[in-house]
């Protein structure tokens, strides 16, 4: 499938990551996407940090994307219902459990 | 017939050919498998070459042939498969290094059904890593390197199946499987100049097949002519034991009376002029046998927003073990080495508000589709992406335009078929969508033959590069 990128742009109605740097030759391990200009939420940033459990080789600047991805899905999120506007409590979802033989 | 000739030839026409015993499947079996060998890694279009495999199910063919045991349509055509299908005999990577010793001693029921109608499995065609779950954002995303549109080998085929696009368009495979959670069979139907079929949820059984996002992963042909399509969709569909959502259903067709097409509002927007000439001309095509209403608006989403709740949700639970295992740092991307993170810290009341609000927003979908045989859209609104650059800064005052219909188009589970309808900058290829009402590829693949027996752009085949 096309990137995760595309959907936040969809999303957001905006044309791709505004921000991605040319790669950095060379350096095969290091990310391509440097760390974003503005400043992750503290929830996304600590949720970021646990992935080192995960892969404690995580650089910072790896975290501080997943932290700005993070916050970029919570934004996303929020457009499902806005302020609670369209989902009704009784409004189930698209698959529901059912009960088989 | 030269050998060019025959290794662009589409499906139908070989499958002839071999009933008529006009050529043995064996022969058309070594002649793709010698081309796959040869181009194969130039277009970064394949995993494994299955040559013990193909020639045993060709000679297997032959004799069914001469027994006078043709299977249909399909008899003794060589096909490739995307590497996120479990064949036995070979390894089944998903694209991704952390998993390229990965075996299963079985066939998926995709590849079981065409192994029944006489199809011959030549090889594991290659595809981006995951199928693209982790975000990727260039074409460098797989363990076998960036897929390469044979149009142009500097431009990517597309994804995530890039090996299917890129074989069938190089005559590499008579056809192919490839899969699509949300554009990876029409983005490189368009890309490579194809004819992808994106069937309705719950057509072809995914049994077999490597899971991103159960309730959007849909298996489909990739061919080089509308019809093939046609017959390679009805030769894999049907109910399974093995996938729940798999069903028997009917294929109604448009039957006598003129079709009705709906051109989208503001459907060529941020295109590139190519691409809107290119679409301005198949409109005018369509207008020869269809009745075409213009301006149709879609229902508002934010499809965009839904689609990526619920797949963020899916996707780390279909991975959560890779992801757990901090084996991402093998991945080839490095957007994919940190982007399973940022999946697996989405909310679960995001994925549940996600599938809440995916019932509504299908409903409205369904209603806006329901009085059309299709709508129609280009593909995509740009050509093939150079290889090399971020996607994000290959064409950047334009984005996408497909993933607006591909998301809405996804989430409803809709039909969608993409095929070649022209030519944009550098001579790459540019695509004419068709999306249907739930099971009604029957109509998509009819009008798209009804194009192609005007048009001739499907014909057109690249020179290959070595």
């Amino acid at each position: 499938m096309p990137t995760r990128k595309f959907f936040i742009a969809a999303a957001a109605g905006v044309p791709l990551l505004a921000a991605s740097p040319a790669p950095t030759p060379g350096k095969t391990s290091a990310p391509r996407t440097p760390a974003p200009k503005s400043k992750s939420s503290a929830l996304a940033r600590e949720f970021a940090a646990r992935m080192r459990r995960f892969d404690p080789a995580l650089s910072d600047k790896q975290l501080d994307t997943i932290a700005a991805g993070i916050d970029e899905n919570l934004k996303a999120g929020s457009r499902i219902n806005p302020e609670g506007r369209v989902l009704k409590n009784w409004d189930e979802p698209a698959t529901t459990f059912e009960v088989r033989e | 017939m030269s050998e060019d000739k025959l290794a662009f030839a589409d499906a139908l026409t070989l499958g002839g050919m071999i009933a008529k015993r006009a050529i043995s499947s064996v022969e058309l079996t070594k002649l793709y498998l010698s081309r796959l060998e040869r181009y194969g890694k130039t277009y970064g279009a394949v995993v494994t070459i299955m040559q013990d495999r193909a020639l045993r199910e060709a000679r297997a063919a032959d004799r069914r042939a001469a027994a006078g045991d043709l299977r249909g349509p399909l008899h003794g055509v060589p096909y490739g498969v995307k590497d996120l299908l479990a064949a036995a005999g070979a390894p089944t990577t998903w694209g991704a290094a952390p998993y390229r010793n990965q075996r299963f001693d079985y066939d998926a029921t995709v590849v079981r059904r065409l192994k029944a109608a006489g199809a011959v499995l030549c090889a594991k065609l290659a595809m981006v890593e995951l199928a693209g779950g982790f975000g990727y954002n260039d074409a460098d995303a797989s363990f076998t390197g960036p897929g390469r549109t044979p149009w142009n080998r500097n431009f990517w085929s597309g994804g995530s199946s890039s090996g299917p696009g890129a074989a069938v368009a190089a005559g590499l495979v008579g056809f192919a499987i490839g899969s699509e959670t949300n554009g990876s069979i029409m983005v490189p139907a368009a890309f490579c100049g194809v004819s992808g079929l994106r069937p309705t949820y719950g057509r072809v059984s995914r049994h077999g097949a490597m899971a991103l996002m159960w309730t959007s992963d849909k298996l489909g042909p990739m061919c080089r002519s509308a019809r093939d399509a046609q017959a390679v969709l009805r030769a894999i569909s049907g109910a399974d034991p093995n996938d729940r959502t798999a069903q028997d259903r009917p294929f109604p067709g448009i039957g006598g009376r003129r079709p009705r097409i709906a051109i989208v509002k503001n459907a060529t927007a941020r295109s590139q002029p190519e691409v809107v000439r290119n679409f301005q001309a198949s409109v005018a095509v369509l207008r020869s046998f269809c009745e075409v209403e213009s301006n149709v608006a879609l229902p508002a989403g934010p499809y965009g927003a839904v689609f990526g709740a619920i797949f963020n949700g899916e996707c780390a639970a279909a991975f959560r073990d890779l992801i757990e295992s901090g084996r991402s740092r093998e991945l080839q991307s490095a957007d994919d080495r940190i982007g399973g993170y940022q999946v697996y810290g989405s909310l679960a009341v995001d994925y549940v508000d996600g599938m809440r609000r995916r019932a509504l927003l299908n409903e409205a979908l369904l209603r806006a589709v329901a009085p059309y045989d299709a709508i129609v859209y280009p593909t995509l609104s740009t050509v093939a992406y150079p290889v090399g650059v971020p996607f994000d800064k290959a064409y950047p005052d334009k984005y996408s335009g497909q993933i607006e219909m591909g998301s809405p188009g996804n989430l409803a589970g809709l039909p969608s078929m993409s095929v070649p309808n022209g030519f944009g900058q550098h001579h790459l290829p540019t695509g004419l969508a068709f999306m249907g009402r739930p099971w009604g590829e029957m109509q998509l693949t009819q009008l798209a033959k009804a194009y192609q027996a005007r048009t001739r752009f499907h014909l057109e085949h690249p020179s290959l590069a070595e």
